[in-house]
């Protein structure tokens, strides 16, 4: 214990002995320093926050709806691109950070410099199930001798952040869009290109269009069988009207006025000439049995038969013609059977006119198809393949259009929170400046000063150790010490000593006292040291 | 009243009268009550010195000492007194070896440690004791602070007898008005002075000194690292007494010192200018010889 007392009062001693040392360099230590703490620059710094959330309820419901992006990749390239030198060259000069320099080299070191001034860190909140993480917390941050200065860097900062986050997709998304609305606009005019060709081609070639009416062959038999069916149909028609003009000829217009005629028009006509035919008839055949044609009475009644008809056929001409008061007509009636099949006559002339009708035609549909028969496969290709041009550009325009619609979906969604951005701090400074802690600067300046001085007063002591006391003497040389003589004091050595502790005392509180005083006042001091100096 | 002032006193008072203690440390020593004749004349056998005056050739009194600046201020003479008494015990018991050499070579590893100082005082304060007589020797031809401190710069000294084989040694001697106390001086500086040192004259001046009985030759040296005369005295020395000044001699010069004296050497270290604080009274470091200040 004595030896740590000696030991410690030898140090006491040494620093002593070579206190003004001490002191001299505690002082020239700290108002070096302190010199150099007040001039530095201020730096003021700015931070801004953003939380960004790629987890929101959106996202299982656009599940493989809109293009699920990977936002976390997305960001770190973000923020790779933020402090790109383009970015930071376009933020240079928005903010005038270039202002004083104009020639190339400084404005790429300036440019270096913003580089590594300005940090942006990404803490993540918490980690995702999934994929990577997905929340995390960006703080932008940088610091610069002028506070607004610094406000603005970041607050340029932060937009391109966002904005560049978001139109890293809205611009790609606005250019897809783009991109595919001029594609399906070129469609649409391809596709109206191909209906117009298609309708074109179907006016021209109205009747050889299969679809409806089957292909050319199951045409062209349609046609034969429908010629063949009208053909037997006509023929049938034929045989009736020849039957009926056979059944016509021989029945008699006219029949004898009976009750029966209901005044009906034609029903009067002539009908004693006709019963006189008729009488005439009936003689005629009795004389044929019994005599031959040259005889007299069978000419003679032959004749009368004849002029008879003649009479009536003129009667009926002008019943016909609508010149009533004949006397024979009014006693004539036309016979109702005649009436029918005049009528049914009629029906089947009709019909055979219909026939004959669809017998021409069918034969000129024939004749069509026939004519045709070499460019109607042509026709199909050709039809099917502007059905197919047509199908195809319908078919890509359909996509597209369904990729425009996807497109803005994600967009809109995009829009609507699938990345969420929030800004949890905004752009700001702090009110004092951020970079020299002056009070912590100096009073480390004192700390060091002082223990500067310390370490100069006692260096001596332990590179050049000496002897103290004899114990040490004996010690370290192994030999006896006979004694000691003690130093001798000036008789005034007391007040001596107090005048030397009062002095020491002065400088070392001196000292101090600056210190604190720079400590309190430091910041306004520095500013008036530096509006001296600069 | 001190021993010192007594002798003073004496001579003072005796004037021309019978050879006093001084004289007869001068001329020779008397025989001690123990000793027969023949075993005084034993010690003795070896030179036979000329009568030299009675009258002292230095007066040296308590003025005189203190305006040379060999005396502490009042307060601490006692305690410097007593420092010196404890040093000179410690050699006293080396001496008591009578084949030991009666030559203390006080020295020191640097220039400005003490040596001229403490030389000085030692010799004062074994000039007191009754048996032994005492002849401080300064051999620091270079810087001769104890010839300077006696005023006997001018006078012939060591570097003469060394130099001239013919001149006796004795005969240069100044004696002093301190019974038992005489000093030899440096003497004139000699361009080759230094090369005496190791030589075999020295060697004969040292014995002659030597062979006066019952005294004891303290020679104030050159610094051991700076010079190389002292070690060339070492070998003539029954004792060496290696001064160190607290607080400024180098522990390197002084361990160097010692090396360079070698093993088979008998040192002694004496701290000279020792720090002495009331502090270091109470922390048990002091050594305070605080007893003796009886208040009368």
């Amino acid at each position: 214990m004595n030896e740590v007392f000696a030991t410690v009062y030898g140090y006491a001693r040494a620093l002593w002995r070579r206190r003004w040392w001490a002191v001299a360099v505690a002082w020239s230590v700290c108002g070096l320093a302190w010199v150099i703490v007040l001039l530095l620059p201020e730096r003021y710094e700015a931070k801004a926050s953003v939380y960004v959330d790629t987890r929101t309820a959106l996202r299982p419901v656009l599940e493989g709806i809109a293009i699920q992006q990977d936002f976390q990749a997305q960001l770190s390239l973000v923020r790779e691109a933020l402090l790109s030198r383009p970015q930071l060259e376009a933020v240079a000069t928005k903010t005038k950070l270039y202002a004083d320099i104009t020639d190339a080299a400084g404005k790429e070191a300036l440019v270096s410099a913003l580089q590594k001034q300005i940090t942006v860190v990404a803490t993540a909140a918490a980690a995702g199930s999934s994929n990577t993480q997905q929340e995390a917390l960006y703080t932008i941050s940088y610091q610069h001798p002028n506070r607004d200065k610094s406000v603005e860097v970041v607050r340029t900062l932060l937009d391109n952040f966002v904005e560049g986050t978001l139109s890293g997709n809205r611009s790609g998304a606005d250019e897809a869009q783009n991109f595919l609305g001029s594609e399906i606009r070129e469609l649409e005019k391809r596709l109206a290109d191909a209906e117009a060709r298609l309708a074109d081609f179907k006016k021209h070639n109205v009747g050889m269009l299969p679809g409806e009416r089957g292909d050319y062959f199951s045409r062209l038999e349609t046609e034969m069988n429908g010629l063949q069916q009208s053909e037997t149909n006509l023929a049938i028609a034929l045989s009736r009207r020849e039957e009926l003009q056979r059944q016509l000829a021989v029945a008699r217009q006219y029949v004898p006025g009976t009750s029966t005629t209901s005044g009906s028009g034609g029903a009067g006509v002539g009908s004693d000439l006709s019963a006189r035919i008729q009488e005439s008839e009936a003689r005629l055949e009795e004389h044929l049995l019994r005599f031959t044609e040259k005889h007299p009475e069978v000419v003679a009644l032959r004749r009368t038969i004849v002029e008879l008809k003649e009479r009536e056929a003129k009667e009926l001409a002008e019943l016909a013609q609508g010149r009533p008061g004949s006397g024979a007509i009014r006693s004539l009636n036309v016979n109702p059977v005649y009436q029918s099949i005049q009528v049914q006559l009629n029906q089947v002339e009709v019909e055979l006119a219909s026939l004959r009708g669809a017998v021409a035609q069918h034969r000129k549909e024939m004749a069509g198809l026939r004519t045709y028969v070499d460019s109607a496969p042509e026709v199909e290709q050709e039809f099917s393949r502007l059905n197919r041009d047509y199908s195809v550009i319908k078919a890509q325009y359909e996509t597209l259009v369904g990729r425009l619609e996807k497109a803005r979906v994600t967009d809109n969604a995009t829009q609507s929170g699938i990345v969420r951005f929030e800004v949890i701090e905004p752009p700001r400074a702090g009110m004092a400046p951020v970079w020299p802690k002056r009070s912590l600067f100096i009073a480390m300046a004192l700390f060091f000063g002082i223990g500067g001085g310390i370490v100069a007063a006692l260096l001596p002591h332990f590179l050049w150790p000496t002897f103290g006391d004899m114990e040490s003497l004996s010690r370290l040389t192994g030999l006896p010490v006979l004694g000691a003589v003690s130093l001798l004091r000036r008789p005034d050595a007391a007040i001596q000593v107090r005048q030397q502790v009062v002095f020491f005392a002065a400088a070392c509180l001196g000292l101090v006292v600056v210190g604190v005083a720079l400590v309190v006042f430091g910041n306004a001091g520095a500013r008036a040291l530096q509006s001296l100096l600069v | 009243m001190s021993l010192i002032e007594r002798a003073l006193q004496k001579a003072r008072e005796s004037g021309d009268a019978a050879p006093t203690a001084l004289e007869r440390a001068s001329i020779g020593s008397t025989p001690k009550p123990s000793q027969t004749p023949e075993q005084h004349k034993r010690t003795t056998a070896a030179v036979e010195l000329p009568r030299i005056a009675a009258a002292p050739d230095l007066t040296i009194t308590e003025a005189f000492l203190r305006e040379k600046g060999l005396r502490a201020p009042t307060d601490q003479e006692q305690q410097q007194r007593a420092e010196y008494r404890h040093i000179k015990h410690g050699l006293f018991a080396e001496f008591r070896n009578t084949e030991m050499r009666r030559l203390v070579l006080v020295t020191s590893a640097l220039q400005g440690d003490g040596k001229s100082y403490s030389a000085a005082h030692l010799s004062l304060s074994l000039a007191v004791e009754p048996d032994h007589t005492i002849l401080l020797v300064d051999a620091d031809v270079i810087r001769p602070n104890v010839s300077r401190a006696f005023g006997l710069s001018d006078r012939p000294g060591l570097m003469d007898a060394v130099g001239d084989e013919s001149m006796d040694v004795q005969s240069l001697i100044v004696t002093t008005s301190i019974e038992g106390f005489s000093i030899l001086p440096a003497g004139r500086p000699n361009q080759n002075a230094t090369e005496y040192f190791a030589s075999a004259r020295m060697h004969e001046v040292m014995e002659q000194l030597l062979a006066v009985p019952n005294r004891i030759v303290v020679v104030d040296s050159l610094p051991l690292l700076l010079t190389t005369e002292a070690r060339a005295l070492a070998s003539l020395a029954g004792q060496i007494l290696l001064v160190v000044r607290a607080e400024i001699t180098p522990q390197s010069a002084v361990l160097k010192a010692l090396e360079l004296l070698g093993e088979s050497a008998n040192v002694k270290l004496l701290l000279n200018a020792a720090v002495h604080t009331k502090a270091l009274d109470y922390l048990g470091l002091g050594y305070g010889y605080n007893y003796y200040n009886v208040e009368k």
